[in-house]
């Protein structure tokens, strides 16, 4: 059984369908990434860069998640370094949407925040979403980034990887 | 061919969905993610949680990941923690007795995957039980990773 099989091929063969029983013709469908640079986050610092843009000729079917440096690649005489970063996703696009929610034990709600390391792996062995979302071209994701560390986030670095589909109707 | 270890989980979410459409339902799925925070979770004490499952949707829980570090910020890979897990609504255990922490959930680069994804009702609970095996505390985050499924009628329902 291969490792965290989303069944990822699956998933784009069922895309592809969608689009041909809407009578869209593919054009081409490339293997792509979107990169957000999240940047060096001090204990208790907070990022919120400018919402991420789709590209305009190509829709973008997002998959994953990968995250550098990951902990692991920075390791501290006491173990990994801290790397208790969260993030809040919101999707702009049709009507807006979280990915997440975030309540602790006494209740308190504050609003979608989900840590990092759960939802985002590395090259090697990455995150995939148990099922993909279609961004439509030029769509727009917000992310929000709040660290709690006991070291510093260096040059952090969040990847989207996914697939981007060209298509007629999009060109 | 029997897909004998094959536990595609988006095959069995594709499954899910076909059988909704045969009965006259739109499906959108929506990944989303419920979480479990203990913050922290005191050293040597057993501490309840609920995952309340949100009234738009029923979700479909397929993974689970963990983060876990010490209150002065530096990250545990494998804290001593013994997890127990009830969905209140269907009346049935997940597991025996408490299992560890790491038997059950996995980091970002390897979740833990449900052979089987569970559907839980909307506003349904997820009880939640961290039993810390250990003197001191610890900060720990729990994530339930699956999907909302949306449901729209399109005709009657058979």
């Amino acid at each position: 059984m291969p490792y965290q099989d989303w069944g990822t091929v699956g998933q784009i063969k069922r895309v592809r369908n969608l689009y041909l029983a809407r009578r869209i013709r593919i054009e081409q469908m490339l293997s792509h990434d979107v990169e957000i640079l999240i940047g060096t986050l001090t204990n208790g610092a907070s990022a919120s860069p400018a919402p991420v843009q789709m590209p305009s000729d190509a829709d973008f079917l997002w998959l994953g998640n990968l995250i550098t440096p990951h902990p692991e690649q920075s390791v501290t005489a006491t173990g990994p370094a801290g790397f208790a970063t969260l993030m809040k996703i919101e999707i702009l696009h049709d009507d807006t949407r979280q990915l997440g929610r975030h309540r602790d034990q006494a209740g308190d709600a504050a609003g979608g925040w989900i840590p990092l390391m759960n939802v985002c792996g590395r090259g090697r062995m990455p995150f995939l979403w148990p099922w993909p979302i279609l961004l439509r071209a030029q769509g727009q994701v917000k992310f929000d980034f709040i660290h709690r560390g006991s070291s510093d986030l260096v040059d952090a670095r969040l990847t989207l990887l996914g697939v981007k589909i060209l298509h007629e109707a999009a060109a | 061919m029997l897909d004998y270890f094959d536990f595609s989980q988006s095959r069995q979410l594709a499954k899910r969905k076909a059988e909704l459409q045969r009965t006259g339902y739109k499906v959108t799925y929506w990944p989303f993610v419920y979480p479990a925070d203990f913050l922290p979770l005191l050293g040597n004490t057993v501490l309840p949680s609920n995952v309340d499952i949100d009234g738009d949707a029923p979700f479909i829980w397929c993974a689970s990941t963990f983060s876990a570090f010490s209150t002065a910020g530096a990250s545990l890979t494998a804290p001593n923690v013994l997890i127990r897990l009830r969905p209140e609504t269907i009346q049935r255990e997940l597991m025996s007795n408490q299992v560890h922490l790491i038997s059950v959930f996995g980091t970002g680069e390897r979740p833990h995957l449900l052979y089987v994804p569970l559907e839980l009702p909307a506003k349904s609970v997820l009880s939640v039980e961290a039993d810390s095996e250990t003197a001191t505390d610890i900060n720990l985050r729990l994530s339930f990773i699956g999907v909302k499924m949306f449901l729209k009628k399109l005709r009657r329902a058979a």
